[in-house]
């Protein structure tokens, strides 16, 4: 409902009270009051025509009566009939013949007055006026209408001037603050608002006002963010486009980087091979160039015999067997894996141990081995050893930084559950805390010859080629590596 | 000629009567013409056979005429009631009269009036009943109620009481109601059985009662009421007033006026007109009081 139509509402009430009490009491009861002073006023006039009448009525004088009666009735319009009647209920006036008058019920506002003519106590006639009374009514209801008018024309005035205040201090300035808020939410900051007076509207214009600066500033504020957001969307979307090309970079560059860490990672096992091949062919040598300076001696002291060259000949021969079978171990070891296959750990533990056992006791390192059999895994044999063989390198290199003797290396296989644990123990000193979260990040490396290699190759083929994991803690006076792979499940 | 615009009409009372012609007296004194007004003014009084403001209407026009015409100040009166009236005259208070012819004759031989005009038709008294009424003959109104103007006027009771007592031998009750009219309208409305007239004041009257009713019985021709004077006006003067009658009654406005007295045809008249009325008795039906 509009503010003019609750305004107007209580007003149209007002109006239909005071009508209904103007049409319903006031009038009635006016035109009631009319009627009783009317009939009193005929009534007073009736007893001045009565007292004419009497000796008129005394004389039989009926035409002087008549003229009298019929000049009152000329002179009083509003008397439709005047009868008057003997005693003997005899017609005195008018004549008989004339016409009946009406019954007063025929006529809504007609009145019948009787009036006793009496002289000395004796009844001489009654004199019957029928009044109309609707002339007079007439004027009193004229007198209604034009107050009724007036009254009703004096409230119209009122709701026309409440309303008409009401639409230019409240509705207009309301709808224009309307409009203001509209354009407003249309984001339109410029939208004149109605001038701000010292009432309610004019505190509402303020506020408005205010909030519209507010908003304003929100605004520009938020449209400086979206176009910041939409120039990191187009940023994203440009790179989106390019994402791909950068992937594609970024997996030639992993892949290059992969084949250089294969290849550094070739490279370090060639020179950990070779680097061991030299330890087990150190011993074989020595052999055989003592075999040789013996056949020297033999020949140059004139001990040479053919038992004894041949001796010495099987010998040298035996020695050069030993070393090529080393050579095929280690070629053995690090044949890359062509495919998965199920095998036992133990068989992949021990040849990765006999790789590095040489070099470990040249350096005076003991390793001590609990290595049982029987724990079967499927995945990569040779990846596997090589993984153990890179922990038991990295253990042999912190425990030649770490001490000159004493060096140890502990290898252990247990079953826990359902995976087969491998850990490799040291007394290298530990790993400082602040490296352990990095220890198996590719190229980090603490030590001066180090390529950083090694330990993050074991973490990909332990956890990405055979879904096992390895992990590193510290224990007391060095660091203890675990490889926890899953057992296969037997069929 | 002014003077005729003041009416004095006579009350029931001998005081009042003598207020009302000092009255006059003073007032045709105070506004009377230029004229007239070194000389006398006589009265010019009109039987009050009808209503009286019906009688000032028909007569005041006529008196005006006449005083014009004649050069004399005359001052219209009348009475309230014909008893009244018949007192004055007996006593010769007024100086014209119109008035009836019986009242010129009982008067005579003295101090009498001297009949100046009168309506050449000769008078005829009626008796009538309701249109609608049982009563077709005088027989019919033994013992019923009968209204008359007054016992002694001429034609409507007087003559016409003595022919239904000595022709008709028929008892009526009788019922005085002061005008011609009046008894009219007794009888239109039921209030007497049959009511005596005469036909010129009869057809005086509304059709509404002139067509209501019905004559049953009409007396014998008279001459009609005259216009008289007082033997105490000088002739000339009498003369004056006769001429001035008949010369306005010779003028159509005059004979509209004198229609309506009525008299259709005023004439000049003198007593001997009326001396054979005498021989008819009536002395015995005249009332002098009442």
């Amino acid at each position: 409902m509009s503010l003019r139509a609750k305004l107007l509402l209580p007003l149209i009430l007002l109006c239909l009270l005071i009508a209904g009490y103007l049409y319903a009491v006031w009038i009635p009861r006016t035109l009631a009051a009319d009627e009783v002073a009317h009939l009193r006023g005929v009534d007073r006039h009736l007893n001045s025509v009565a007292d004419t009448l009497v000796p008129l009525l005394l004389g039989n004088q009926l035409d002087i009566l008549h003229g009298n009666l019929n000049s009152l009735k000329q002179a009083n319009t509003d008397w439709l009939s005047i009868r008057l009647i003997n005693p003997e209920n005899k017609l005195l006036y008018p004549l008989a013949t004339t016409p009946v008058p009406q019954e007063p019920a025929a006529l809504a506002d007609v009145r019948k007055v009787e009036k006793q003519i009496r002289y000395l106590g004796e009844h001489l006639g009654t004199l019957i006026i029928q009044v109309d009374l609707a002339p007079s009514l007439e004027n009193t209801r004229q007198e209604i209408r034009e107050l009724s008018f007036v009254l009703l024309g004096v409230l119209a005035a009122l709701m026309l001037t409440i309303v008409a205040s009401a639409e230019i201090m409240v509705g207009r300035p309301v709808r224009e603050l309307s409009d203001a808020a509209s354009r407003l939410a249309r984001m339109d900051f410029h939208t004149p608002l109605p001038k701000a007076g010292q009432d309610e509207i004019g505190e509402l214009v303020k506020s408005f006002s205010s909030m519209r600066d507010d908003l304003k500033n929100n605004h520009a504020s938020l449209v400086l963010e979206i176009t910041e957001r939409k120039e990191a969307e187009e940023a994203l979307r440009q790179l989106n486009e390019t994402l791909e090309q950068r992937v594609r970079s970024e997996v030639a560059a992993n892949r290059d980087k992969d084949h250089l860490l294969i290849q550094q990672s070739r490279l370090a096992a060639m020179g950990e091979m070779v680097h061991n091949i030299a330890h087990q062919w150190r011993q074989p040598l020595n052999s055989l160039s003592l075999v040789i300076s013996n056949i020297l001696n033999d020949f140059r002291f004139k001990n040479l015999t053919q038992e004894s060259l041949e001796h010495d000949a099987a010998s040298a021969r035996r020695l050069i067997e030993r070393m090529s079978t080393t050579i095929d171990d280690f070629r053995d070891f690090f044949r890359p894996d062509r495919e998965q296959s199920s095998f036992d750990l133990a068989t992949a533990i021990r040849d990765a141990v006999f790789i590095i056992e040489a070099s470990l006791k040249s350096n005076h390192i003991e390793i001590e081995t609990d290595i049982p059999p029987g724990l079967t895994v499927s995945g990569f044999p040779g990846q596997y050893g090589q993984a153990v063989l890179n922990l038991l390198v990295n253990a042999k290199e912190a425990i030649l930084e770490h001490r000159q003797t004493g060096g140890r290396i502990r290898v252990a296989l247990v079953q826990a559950g359902d995976n087969a644990v491998l850990s490799v123990e040291d007394n290298g000193g530990g790993i400082r805390d602040n490296i352990l979260p990095r220890l198996f990040d590719p190229y980090f490396t603490t030590k001066d010859q180090g390529s950083g290699i090694g330990l993050y190759m074991a973490k990909m083929i332990i956890e990405r080629n055979m879904h096992g994991v390895i992990s590193a803690v510290n224990i007391e006076d060095g660091a203890r590596f675990t490889l926890s792979i899953p057992l296969e499940k037997e069929p | 000629m002014n003077t005729l615009s003041i009416l004095q009409i006579r009350r029931n009372s001998k005081r009042t009567t003598a207020y009302g012609l000092m009255l006059s007296m003073l007032c045709g004194l105070l506004f009377g013409s230029s004229a007239v007004a070194a000389g006398k003014t006589y009265t010019f009084a009109v039987t009050p056979q009808f209503e009286q403001r019906k009688l000032i209407a028909i007569w005041m026009p006529i008196v005006a005429e006449v005083e014009k015409r004649s050069g004399l100040s005359l001052k219209l009166t009348s009475m309230m009631s014909v008893p009244d009236f018949e007192k004055e005259l007996a006593q010769s208070t007024f100086d014209f009269v119109y008035c009836n012819p019986y009242n010129i004759i009982k008067s005579v031989p003295a101090p009498g009036y001297i009949p100046l005009v009168r309506d050449s038709s000769p008078l005829r008294g009626i008796l009538l009943v309701r249109k609608d009424s049982v009563y077709t003959k005088l027989s019919d109104l033994e013992g019923k109620t009968v209204a008359f103007p007054s016992p002694n006027a001429i034609g409507a009771s007087l003559l016409m009481r003595a022919d239904l007592a000595r022709l008709h031998h028929v008892a009526i009750v009788p019922m005085y109601v002061k005008t011609h009219s009046s008894v009219y309208f007794h009888v239109v409305n039921g209030l007497a059985d049959a009511g005596g007239g005469v036909e010129t004041t009869l057809q005086e009257q509304e059709p509404a009662v002139k067509d209501a009713l019905r004559i049953i019985y009409t007396t014998r021709g008279f001459p009609s009421l005259p216009v008289a004077a007082n033997p105490r006006v000088p002739k000339p003067v009498r003369e004056k007033v006769r001429k001035a009658l008949l010369e306005l009654s010779a003028t159509p406005e005059g004979k509209e006026m004198f229609a309506r007295v009525p008299m259709q045809d005023p004439v000049a008249t003198s007593l001997e007109d009326y001396a054979p009325m005498r021989a008819w008795g009536l002395e015995s039906f005249w009332v002098d009081k009442y």
